[in-house]
């Protein structure tokens, strides 16, 4: 899924200078599932504006509302009746959900309440990692399922290098040397083999080189 | 026609217990108290919750209180005497009660206990000086959570318990252990040391007995965390020192050798418990049968409740001492024996045991008619040792099917089982065994779980079943100290002892250098506090018969744990023949050459300053008798991944949390007996298994479940299945509906907190009875508190009920909760967006959460919210957190106080504020 953060609430209120009526508006979907944009917690950042306009002796009027998913048209469009309604509207979806708003009412000012972090996993209950950077050209199959472009820290497809120390990455002791990792999971499999061939330079052109990137189904168009 | 009602004598903790247990087994009961309220002594005793709980059980009366008081099926008659019985030709008795006569079809004795009257102790000044008073005293000095020094009317900062005061005391004709004082005065220690932070506290004692999951952590916090100082000592006398009024005490100093005089600003007397005064009119009454002290005798030791006259049975203290804990236990035992009774008098109509389709009592209850499930009336019995046959031995009784799995190929267990049980075991069409066989999955709920085992050869049986009871007993080693001596043949382990067959008996097994005909025996009990009680008897036992054959004995044990009823009795006995009991500090040293020398320092044979030889005692044995420590069996830790239940101290099942005593896991439907939820003498796994098998017999036997009380529930359509529920749920009562395609509350697995509905992100959960729309109807611009149905909210209506107090004049609004755990971030923020300029939220103490962490999770909250308010310029200290006991009403107050203080001195939350 795609894990998210709620922005520091001065961001949000630098951003919101000068609106008085405000639409939360949440995404049942990733976001709620990594707890950072759910009908919860819109609720809270609602309160939290509210609250904070109290304290400076303001009136604000906030909206809340959330749509299954933000990055699509038809439940974005569900917003249509409420949004004239408002100065701005705060998008606690990702940012691709912020983009479908901004994209679909032309005239809202649509601002991100969140910043949108990488695509990850719950570690624990209320700990969530970095799993897959959405790099266009997967190599788990010669890795043994621990992809080194999202967690080694340098991306090193021929690691580990001379910063991994028992185990741990040198940028911080919170971090498993993913070529540790792939390591040990290949001689556990008896594939250490895998290791003997190295990988060739990376072909970026298949993530970022090439611009925007876009998938074409064409027997599913119509 | 027979009455069907029965009556139970006695409001106390047993008394309630046993008529919450008998209505919720469809029984109509009658209560009858001579005082003009229920509850009992222990409603005077105090919550002795500090930073966490401490497990003094205290709590529990208020739930009993309400239960029985709230259920129709429970007539309730204080201020009222038994008068009179008779027994009818048909079975049953007609009672005089408080001038009216009545039928019933048996009669429950709980008269409970009194304590101890110290001034038969004239030496300790009690009602003499003012600085002496007794841990009742104590007791109603600490309730209400107020500044012990106003309510003692004396300085605090010095305090000495003296225990057994009134217990193993032949002088006043108490030649038995009280079984609880040890235990209320290390909690009161505690209690007092956190009001008074820096009060010194000192206990002198005798030995220390443990009780309770886990004594040995308690013990060790009091005297790490708290400084309180044990001294083994008992002192002679209390005089009265001076002007400051402080007493002092006169005791031998086991250090120094000497006497020595202390003073202190209280001297607490743990007295003991003594027989009700109007024990001996009762008995007879009924013509039962006392002990030598006067407690109540039961017909059998092994069935503690049933006496000797028909359709009467006891509970609680009255038949010999017990502690809360145990006492509700007891009110379940006797509410089984009544209904066992019963049944048998039916005896042609095995089915029509009067159990009633399951209800669980102490939750919310919703009005209107319970939703009833078809449930399995099978009982998936884990171990097939004796606690596990004697489980399904009662469930057969009680009319449900049970299936024991066992790992081994043969039922028994380490304690073997009688071979009647063993046979019943074999011809009981209702009862099922799978041996060589082990539980590899379980699937679905309480009423319907799907367990997998597997069995010899990889066969798999898939049984459903409506319960499950844990009886996979432990493991007993020697300690490690003495592991590597097990291969010796003159080192045995004492449960081993009789299976090797004695060394003492008969001369010539005996081939060690004897003086006089018989051998030097060492028996070393050097177990943990919380297993001593269970194997202190077997050493005793074996410390007798080796003086018996003319041995000499030794035993070597920090403390003589001594709790058990008749064991103070053996130790006499065994001191009174010889045998020399030496309670070391250090552990003992064994030398194993040739021949074995044990060393152990006797701290009462000197050693102190100006003493030139250390007290060290060399004992040259022929036999080293070892008590095995009790380890959990090493399958437990993925036998609870299996269950989804918790394991607690030392990595027994079952969490360290006084709601859970005897049996019960963090599931409902899953119970916990016998060694597998920590060490156990064989009497008390057997106890657990009948209890267990009650209660699942209570909740499923009849193939019916009535849920009757409020759950929480998805709503699939807003559901994104993020889990959050299912991990957060302290009961494991959600999973994922496969169909639905979102998470699914079992109603009959729900305990009702409300944890989950406050921690889903996406607002899908709703808690009946407490829902989010319900609790943000209550909120107003006023100060508010959150409290806990089951802690602060009582203590905050005692607060309110107590006359002009401050809190209800300047309008605190009260909102109970079921748990603090149902209280979210967002009610908080609501209630400040209400107006209100401060709020607290007060649930129970730590470990005493009767959901198990939903105070904690309130804990965290609150603390999220005071960060999240501090984001926005809001002083954090405006949203706060209590634990708060039931009785604490003078700390509610204080709380309240504070809160209200805060928010007068912040003012509301409107405008910025100058500077």
């Amino acid at each position: 899924m795609i894990v998210a953060e709620r922005k520091s609430l001065d961001e949000i209120l630098a951003m919101l200078q000068g609106c008085s009526r405000v639409l939360v508006a949440g995404c049942g979907t990733c976001v709620t599932v990594c707890m950072a944009g759910g009908e919860k917690e819109v609720g809270v950042l609602a309160s939290l504006l509210r609250l904070a306009a109290r304290r400076d002796g303001r009136t604000v009027e906030v909206g809340e509302a959330t749509v299954e998913r933000q990055c699509e048209w038809e439940f974005v469009d569900r917003l249509a009746p409420v949004i004239g309604g408002y100065d701005a509207v705060l998008s606690m979806g990702c940012g691709a959900g912020v983009q479908t708003i901004a994209q679909r009412f032309g005239g809202a000012r649509v601002l991100p309440a969140v910043n949108t972090k990488f695509i990850g996993i719950p570690e624990k209950q209320g700990m969530w990692v970095e799993m897959c950077l959405g790099c266009g050209d997967c190599i788990l199959d010669r890795t043994g399922g621990i992809c080194p472009v999202a967690r080694c820290s340098k991306s090193l497809l021929n690691g580990p290098c001379g910063g991994s120390q028992g185990g741990k990455c040198e940028v911080s002791q919170d971090i498993t040397c993913a070529w540790q990792l792939i390591y040990d999971r290949l001689a556990a499999l008896g594939r250490l083999d895998l290791l003997e061939k190295e990988f060739a330079p990376k072909d970026w052109s298949k993530n970022r080189d090439g611009g925007p990137r876009r998938v074409t189904r064409e027997a599913i168009m119509l | 026609m027979q009455s069907s009602r029965v009556v139970v004598v006695g409001a106390g903790v047993a008394g309630m217990s046993t008529a919450r247990s008998l209505a919720a087994a469809g029984a109509r009961v009658t209560l009858i108290e001579a005082r003009e309220r229920v509850g009992g002594m222990a409603a005077d005793y105090a919550c002795k919750g500090t930073d966490r709980c401490n497990k003094c059980n205290v709590c529990l009366v208020h739930d009993l209180v309400r239960d029985v008081t709230s259920r129709p099926a429970i007539e309730v008659m204080t201020g009222c005497r038994l008068d009179g019985a008779q027994a009818l030709p048909a079975g049953g008795y007609r009672l005089r009660v408080g001038g009216r006569e009545a039928d019933c079809s048996a009669v429950v004795l709980a008269t409970g206990f009194e304590p101890f009257d110290a001034s038969g102790r004239p030496e300790l000044g009690y009602g003499v000086h003012p600085a002496v008073i007794t841990a009742l005293d104590l007791e109603r000095a600490l309730r209400d959570g107020g500044a012990l020094e106003e309510k003692l009317g004396r300085p605090v900062a010095s305090v000495a318990f003296v225990q057994c005061v009134g217990s193993r005391d032949l002088r006043c004709g108490r030649g038995y252990c009280s079984r609880v004082c040890c235990m209320y005065s290390l909690r009161m220690a505690r209690a007092v040391r956190h009001r008074n932070p820096s009060a010194e506290v000192t206990v002198f004692y005798m030995d220390f007995q443990g009780a309770g999951k886990d004594p040995g952590d308690l013990r060790r916090k009091a005297e790490a965390e708290d400084g309180v100082r044990f001294i083994r000592a008992r002192p002679s006398e209390v005089a009265p020192v001076g002007d400051d009024g402080r007493a002092m005490v006169w005791f031998e100093d086991p250090d120094a050798g000497a006497c020595r005089l202390a003073a202190f600003d209280l001297v607490v007397l743990a007295v003991g418990i003594a027989p009700d005064r109007d024990a001996r009119a009762l008995a007879d009454m009924f013509g039962l049968g006392v002990d030598e002290f006067g407690f109540f005798a039961p017909a059998d030791r092994a069935d503690a409740a049933v006496t000797r006259a028909p359709g009467v049975f006891i509970a609680g203290a009255c038949g010999g001492p017990r502690d809360i804990a145990e006492s509700v236990a007891d009110g379940e035992r006797a509410a089984l024996a009544v209904l066992r009774e019963q049944a048998a008098r039916r005896a042609r109509e095995r089915a029509a045991l009067s159990l009633s389709a399951g209800t669980w009592p102490g939750r919310r209850v919703l009005p209107g008619k319970p939703e009833t499930m078809e449930v399995s009336s099978t009982v998936l019995v884990l171990g097939g040792g004796v606690a596990g046959m004697e489980a399904a031995r009662m469930l057969s009784d009680l009319g449900c099917r049970a299936v024991i799995v066992e790992e081994g190929p043969y039922l028994g267990g380490q304690a073997g089982g009688a071979s009647s049980l063993l046979a019943r075991m074999d011809e009981d069409a209702s009862v099922d065994v799978l041996v060589s066989s082990r539980l590899a999955r379980l699937g679905g709920q309480v009423g319907s779980f799907e367990a997998t085992c597997e069995g010899p050869g990889g066969l798999v049986s898939e049984v459903s079943a409506g319960a499950v009871i844990v009886a996979t007993g432990c493991r007993r080693e020697l300690p490690e100290a003495t592991r590597e001596l097990a291969s010796r043949d003159d080192v045995v382990g004492l449960s081993a002892l009789e299976e090797m067959g004695l060394p003492w008996a008969g001369g010539e097994e005996n081939d060690g250098d004897c003086a006089g005909g018989g051998g030097r025996a060492v028996i070393w009990v050097g177990v943990r506090p919380d297993t001593a009680r269970a194997v202190f008897h077997q050493a005793l036992c074996a410390a007798l018969s080796a003086l018996a054959a003319g041995w000499e004995v030794y035993v070597l044990a920090p403390e003589v744990a001594v709790p058990e009823p008749g064991d103070e009795r053996l130790y006499l006995e065994a001191r009174g023949a010889g045998a020399v009991f030496v309670k070391y500090r250090e552990e003992p040293q064994v030398e194993a050459g040739a021949a074995l020398r044990v060393i152990v320092m006797d701290p009462s044979l000197g050693g102190g300053a100006g003493d030139d030889v250390p007290g060290a005692l060399a004992i040259d044995a022929d036999v080293l008798v070892v008590s095995e420590e009790a380890y959990p069996q090493s399958g437990t830790s993925h036998l609870a991944t299996v269950l989804q239940v918790n394991a607690g101290p030392a990595g027994f099942f079952q969490d360290d949390n006084v709601n859970f005593l005897p049996v019960l896991t963090n599931r409902r439907g899953i119970f916990a007996v016998g060694g597998c939820r920590g060490a156990a003498a064989l009497s008390d796994a057997i106890f657990d298994a009948h209890v267990a098998a009650y209660l699942a017999a209570r909740l499923v036997g009849t193939g019916r479940l009535h849920v009757d009380w409020a759950t929480a529930r998805v709503d699939p359509k807003k559901c994104a299945l993020c889990l959050t529920c299912i991990r957060t749920c302290p009961h494991r009562a959600i999973d994922v509906d496969g169909e639905a395609r979102a998470a699914k509350v079992s109603r009959a697995a729900c305990w009702g907190c409300g944890t989950c509905a406050s921690e889903c992100p996406g607002k899908a959960i709703c808690l009946e009875s407490c829902t989010d729309d319900e609790i943000l109807a209550q909120v107003t611009p006023a100060v508010t508190a959150f409290c806990c149905d089951h802690s602060a909210l009582i203590a905050a209506r005692t607060a309110m009920a107590s006359g002009p107090s401050g809190v209800a004049a300047a309008g605190l609004n009260v909102i109970p909760v079921p748990c603090s755990g149902k209280v979210d971030v967002i009610h908080l923020l609501k209630a400040f967006e209400q107006g209100a300029a401060a709020v607290m939220v007060a649930g129970c103490f730590d470990e005493g959460c009767h959901f198990l962490s939903g105070n904690r999770r309130a804990h965290l909250r609150v603390g999220e919210v005071a960060s999240l308010l501090r984001t926005v310029g809001i002083e954090p200290e405006r949203v706060r957190f209590y634990h708060i006991g039931p009785d604490m009403s003078a700390a509610f107050l204080k709380a309240a106080e504070e809160t209200m203080q805060v928010a007068r001195e912040l003012g509301a939350v409107t405008g910025r504020r100058a500077g």
